[in-house]
């Protein structure tokens, strides 16, 4: 089930197209991979631990050298420019940025020093989007003026998000979000994500092992297994798939993904 | 005087030195917080600053503020210039590679001096002549001691004010905690690092400046240079205010050690301030301890 | 990772044959458990070693007095040297302590052979590597406590202190000539007086370090300090005493390094303050770091280049013709000219060949080994 690759807003944002990664020059973590993002839209990568997702972010935001790993073939390309090989921050100049799993804000630094110390593409927007990111996440707000590491897991992962915003990408890439955070606060950032999404018309693409809570978002799904896309589709697709619900995305035997996330929800 | 000890003289000496061993400690901490190194090569940065301002104010007969002026930024860039070659291409590698490469530096550079200066020992003119000040308590001040607190003191001033409330500085202390994120977020952690070391190039200009006019200017100025490792491992190699007090601490105790045992006893005095505290908290009084929640 | 998911390894870009002799070459795979363990691992190693020592034994008679005065020093550093590389191994950190602990030997030997003019040289020298490694062991463990660079600096502050308790004991003892050391002998055998004498001489304590570097590394303690060496925790964690085994490590050394201060001392025969410079603690760290870290034969070939270097360097000078533009240059500055290059040397060695003389070395053999395939991957 493949989009169609020129949709009525023009070519894609972002374009991955049969990537092949290598760590150490010998093991081989994804190959073939092809994925599409179109410009405002959300997308999420499922599967399992070591399927592929965070090296398919990875290899997207130019983080990859920093794993001794590299692309070995295929090509990404950013609204039209090859970005394969890149550095970091050369493709966040473009306009894709990735909060990452770990390692994703500056401990030593005050929760306003590390919004300050973010170069913005557009300056003079600084006001308005700081006062965007208050908006949505008031508790950090309340913890302005704290040293980041003393933070908990929640209040960390919503700065390491709303710091992100502050780069203006247009397309996010937030790398397994919901991990080690409680449950309530995966739906704030859930929200949260969505509510960017649709003020600001930013595009995502999020690694995700939390299939429910992001299916709840997403316009499209990519499901990742052994360094290979298995599945793909829209989540209606994937949730009529019995065989999918089970195997990959722990949702039994339930029907729609609402239903299932009513479920959940429940404590099933 | 309390007795015969001259407890002014003691105290005047000791702020006086601290002055110098703030500079020098600056120097360590801030290339170690910005770059993660120890480099061993200060003392030679701190020798060249005083050679470089013989040469200006004597050799050229600069004006004195154009003399000093051309020396701090001729250090400043030669520091910079060392990251750049010769630090930055070992990235990655174990931390004692970069020390001992410094090391290494250090001796080429001590060997340089040595060839383009000669050993004789200089004396630096002096654009105001050194005053002695008799205070109350013994205590006996010159010109050039009190301008070394002074200037410490201010670039400390200066330097604790730039990382905590300037943007650059704030950009600085990300870098160094994690470069690859600062990087991403667009920050040229490169030039960054540079400008680190660029700073610690000044300080230990001033400081080997003032060591020039409070001594003379002698291949033995390196030597001192090491000793700022001690105040700075008591501010933990984290803490500006930290090293500022060691550095106080340090030449107090200095100063009191060599009236005792005498002046061969200096550097086994500092060495020995250095193991205490290396006993009692390795991580500095001062020295913020891993931020991790657990 | 995912190799395992994937089940093979990544082609690599030439072909396959040359993957395989590339992977070969770099591993020398071994087929038997006899083979592992042996000492001299194959014939044309032997052949090597063989033709090695025989050049070393008959070294003064075909290279002259004065390549043998300096085949002589580089002997008498090769034991510090050695025990440095262990030490630096098992610690994994950079020890300033050489200095030091050479000077305690040299001072324990001054003051047994003044208190008592006959002792016998070989009791001397044991008591002096006690002494050491006493003083090691009080050291040992807070130097050790923390890792990174703080070996480095406890070392460093260890130094200044001894040198100036050494000061402070010559002054109040014999005065600035310093203490002069007997010559060594065995009343009615034999007495270590000319030249040729002490290279054998000190050939013997080389060998024997070489021999237990090589050998203590396959013994319990040995592989305690492996497992140490190649990952604290992981030793941590199946049993292995990780500060016991750093303290250990600590103290063997400075044991070692306490005997090579009490040779050092009946060699030159003058022991004073001044000889036991912190250059001393760094060109024994240069020798390990230029040879290679945890290879006895590249300590051999670091002591070589490091101790050698200044005295080609002088030869040179003092031979060069004297219209060479710039021979009197030279000549006028060539004992800074050998600081110089040195530090050079270190610098270009960490930034070029962080392993070591023995990278080179097994570079040069893996070329050989791997020709007519390109070896520009082969080692790293």
């Amino acid at each position: 089930m493949q989009l169609d690759k020129t949709t009525a807003t023009g070519r894609p944002l972002l374009d991955i197209s049969q990537l092949e990664v290598t760590y150490n020059g010998v093991a081989i973590a994804i190959q073939g991979v092809s994925m599409l993002v179109q410009p405002g839209k959300v997308v999420v990568l499922l599967g399992r631990n070591g399927a592929g997702k965070t090296t398919t972010l990875r290899a997207a935001s130019g983080f990859l050298p920093i794993d001794a790993a590299k692309i070995t073939d295929g090509e990404i390309t950013f609204d039209g420019v090859r970005i394969d090989g890149k550095q970091p921050h050369q493709i966040t100049k473009l306009g894709m940025a990735l909060v990452p799993e770990r390692e994703k804000i500056f401990r030593t630094l005050t929760v306003e020093e590390n919004f300050r110390m973010v170069p913005m593409r557009r300056p003079k927007e600084r006001g308005q989007l700081m006062t965007f990111i208050r908006d949505l996440f008031p508790a950090l707000q309340r913890r302005w003026r704290a040293t980041a590491g003393y933070l908990s897991g929640g209040e960390i992962q919503m700065l390491a998000l709303a710091k992100t915003l502050l780069l203006q990408p247009r397309l996010l890439l937030p790398d397994e979000i919901s991990l080690g955070i409680a449950p309530s606060l995966v739906e704030t950032l859930m929200a949260a994500l969505r509510r960017i999404n649709q003020d600001t018309g930013m595009a995502i693409m999020m690694a995700e092992q939390n299939a429910a809570v992001a299916l709840e978002i997403s316009d499209y799904a990519y499901v990742m297994e052994a360094g290979a896309i298995a599945f793909e589709g829209t989540p209606e697709a994937l949730m009529r798939n019995e065989t999918l619900k089970d195997l990959y995305l722990g949702l039994g035997q339930s029907g729609t993904y609402a239903e299932a996330g009513r479920q959940r929800r429940r404590g099933r | 005087m309390i007795g015969s000890f001259p407890v002014g003289d003691v105290v005047v000496s000791s702020i006086v030195l601290g002055g110098a061993y703030i500079l020098l400690g600056l120097s360590w901490v801030v290339i170690f917080r910005a770059t993660r190194v120890l480099n061993v090569a200060v003392g030679q940065f701190m020798a060249l600053g005083a050679y470089m301002s013989f040469t200006f104010l004597v050799t050229f007969k600069l004006p004195f503020p154009i003399a000093i002026f051309l020396a701090l930024a001729s250090i400043a860039l030669f520091a910079g210039l060392t990251f750049h070659f010769f630090v930055r291409p070992l990235h990655g590698q174990p931390h004692f590679v970069v020390v001992v490469l410094t090391i290494g530096w250090s001796i080429v550079i001590g060997g340089a001096i040595s060839i383009i200066w000669g050993p004789d020992l200089h004396v630096l003119p002096q654009p105001v002549p050194d005053t002695v000040y008799l205070l109350p308590l013994g205590a006996r001040l010159s010109t050039y001691g009190a301008a070394t607190v002074v200037v410490a003191v201010l670039t400390a001033t200066a330097l604790v004010l730039f990382f905590r409330f300037s943007r650059l500085g704030i950009r600085m202390r990300a870098a160094a905690e994690l470069p690859v994120l600062a990087s991403q977020s667009g920050v040229n952690i490169t030039v960054l690092f540079f400008i680190a070391w660029a700073l610690a190039g000044i300080c230990t200009t001033f400081a080997g400046i003032f060591f020039g006019y409070t001594n003379v200017v002698s291949p033995a100025v390196a030597a001192i240079g090491l000793r700022g490792l001690t105040p700075a491992l008591i501010g933990g190699f984290e803490s500006l205010p930290g090293t500022i007090l060691g550095a106080f601490i340090l030449a107090f105790v200095e100063v009191i050690g060599v009236r005792i045992l005498g002046g061969a006893a200096e550097d086994a005095i500092v060495a020995a301030v250095l193991l205490v505290f290396l006993m009692i908290r390795p991580t500095g009084v001062f020295g913020q301890a891993e931020v991790r929640r657990v | 990772m995912s190799d395992i998911a994937m089940g093979r390894p990544a082609e690599p870009v030439q072909s396959p044959l040359e993957g395989i002799w590339r992977r070969m070459a770099g591993s020398r795979l071994k087929t038997s458990y006899s083979t592992e363990l042996a000492l001299f691992r194959s014939w044309p190693q032997r052949v090597a070693i063989v033709a090695g020592v025989i050049f070393v034994l008959t070294l003064p008679q075909t290279l002259g007095p004065y390549a043998t005065g300096v085949a002589t020093i580089i002997a008498l550093t090769i034991p510090g040297a050695i025990a440095l590389n262990l030490l630096q191994g098992v610690a994994g950190q950079v020890s300033a302590g050489n200095a030091a602990f050479l000077g305690i030997g040299a001072v324990v030997t001054a003051f047994l052979t003044g208190r008592y003019p006959s002792i016998n040289f070989l009791i001397v020298l044991p008591l002096a590597g006690l002494v050491a490694a006493a003083v090691g062991a009080i050291v040992a463990l807070p130097a050790l406590r923390v890792r990174g660079l703080y070996l480095l600096i406890s070392t460093l502050a260890l130094h200044q202190i001894i040198v100036y308790l050494i000061l402070v004991y010559q002054e109040q003892s014999v005065g600035p000539a310093g203490w002069f050391i007997p010559v060594p002998s065995i009343p009615g055998l034999f007495s270590i007086e000319k030249p040729i004498q002490w290279y054998y001489f000190l050939l013997v304590f080389a060998a024997i370090s070489m021999l237990l570097m090589s050998n203590i590394l396959r013994t319990r303690i040995g592989r305690a300090w492996i497992a140490i060496r190649d990952g604290d925790i992981a030793a941590e964690i199946i049993g292995v005493n990780v500060m016991m085994g750093k303290v250990q490590a600590f103290v063997l050394t400075s044991f070692v390094i306490g005997v090579q201060g009490a040779l050092f001392a009946y060699y030159v025969q003058v022991i004073q303050h001044t000889l036991f410079t912190f250059d001393i603690a760094i060109v024994y760290i240069s020798i390990v770091i230029i040879g290679g870290m945890g290879s006895t034969f590249g300590t051999v070939l670091g002591a070589a280049l490091v101790v050698g270097l200044p005295y080609l360097l002088q030869q040179i000078a003092v031979n060069a013709p004297s219209d060479f533009p710039l021979a009197n240059l030279f000549l006028l500055h060539i004992f800074d000219l050998q600081i110089v290059v040195y530090g050079l040397m270190i610098m270009g060695f960490l930034l070029f060949a962080p392993y070591g003389l023995v990278q080179l070395w097994r570079r040069v053999i893996g070329f050989f080994r791997m020709w007519p395939f390109s070896t520009d991957r082969t080692s790293r």
